[in-house]
């Protein structure tokens, strides 16, 4: 005859397959919902364009010092405790380079890691932040102006 | 054996899996009620327009923004219209709540101020308008 321990294991054991299914169907749930509402609202690229936009008008038609981080947030009109949120947002300029993705000594880098917008792979791969690369002369020149965006909206809970 | 107390094991036991089945069914019944009407990226979407919008708007601007989905959206789910949008001109971002209980937040890279912020009703669609103006930090 089984003890109590004995005729009560069985059915403790069973506790487990019930949460593993309720993990499939959850999984499946929340999988079916993911894959018909998509993955968000990527905007990266939007940003990239936009913020090289908004510099690259400020570098055109002020006579802004763009070697100096201040004098870019101030009169470009740039909003300083963003840029300094985790490398998110990204900038580098140079002047008369060959290659600014390589180049190390830039006039101006606000965070790191732009040898990102150089790979091919890195155009199609979600994974890697956005890049956006614009070349214009001013003062005969040669400016080569990076930015990079890897922000996304977050959903927070509110009262 | 104690029929009573087997009977008592098995009560325990299934009573153990309603509890859980409960618990189970309200988390994804409560999941899938948010991406009703696809909440989730509506708020998104409109978190990043607005923010696009700022980043290339100027000091004296004056922004008018159909909104017409997201007050549609927002009353289904019994959310206030002045709540809806958030304006944070201290932390420079937008905030957009189309579902209670939760917010999608975005800021933005152009040190502005958002100002005379408002929901106009039928003109003849649902619209909101804003102004924009030296940012804060630039000493406005």
């Amino acid at each position: 005859m089984l003890s109590k321990r004995g005729q009560a294991a069985p059915r403790q054991v069973m506790i487990f397959s019930f949460i593993l299914l309720l993990i499939i169907i959850g999984g499946g749930l929340v999988a079916g919902m993911f894959l018909f509402f998509g993955a968000g609202y990527d905007t990266r690229q939007v940003e990239a364009d936009t913020l090289n936009y908004a510099i690259k008008d400020c570098i055109l038609k002020s006579e802004t010092d763009f070697s100096s981080k201040e004098a870019l947030y101030q009169d470009c009109r740039l909003n300083e405790e963003i840029f300094a949120e985790g490398n998110l947002l990204r900038v580098k300029i140079c002047v008369n380079s060959g290659d600014c993705i390589e180049e190390i000594k830039p006039e101006l880098q606000i965070g790191s890691d732009f040898v990102v917008c150089g790979l091919v792979a890195a155009e199609t791969n979600k994974a890697f932040p956005r890049c956006k690369i614009s070349s214009f002369l001013k003062n005969d020149n040669k400016i080569d102006l990076i930015t990079v965006s890897d922000r996304f909206n977050r959903r927070s809970k509110v009262g | 054996m104690n029929k009573r107390a087997a009977l008592g094991d098995i009560l325990m036991d299934n009573i153990i899996f309603l509890i859980l089945l409960v618990l189970f069914i309200s988390v994804m019944t409560a999941s899938v009620i948010q991406q009703r009407d696809g909440v989730v990226i509506w708020e998104q979407y409109y978190a990043a327009e607005l923010v696009e919008i700022i980043n290339f708007a100027e000091p004296g601007d004056e922004i008018i923004i159909d909104v017409h989905k997201a007050t549609v959206i927002a009353k289904g789910n019994e959310v206030e219209f002045r709540e809806i949008y958030e304006f944070d001109n201290v932390k420079k971002r937008v905030g957009v709540k189309l579902s209670r209980g939760r917010k999608t937040y975005y800021s933005y890279f152009n040190d502005v101020s958002i100002v005379e912020d408002t929901i106009e009703l039928a003109v003849p669609i649902n619209v909101l308008k804003f102004k924009v103006v030296k940012g804060e930090s630039a000493g406005a």
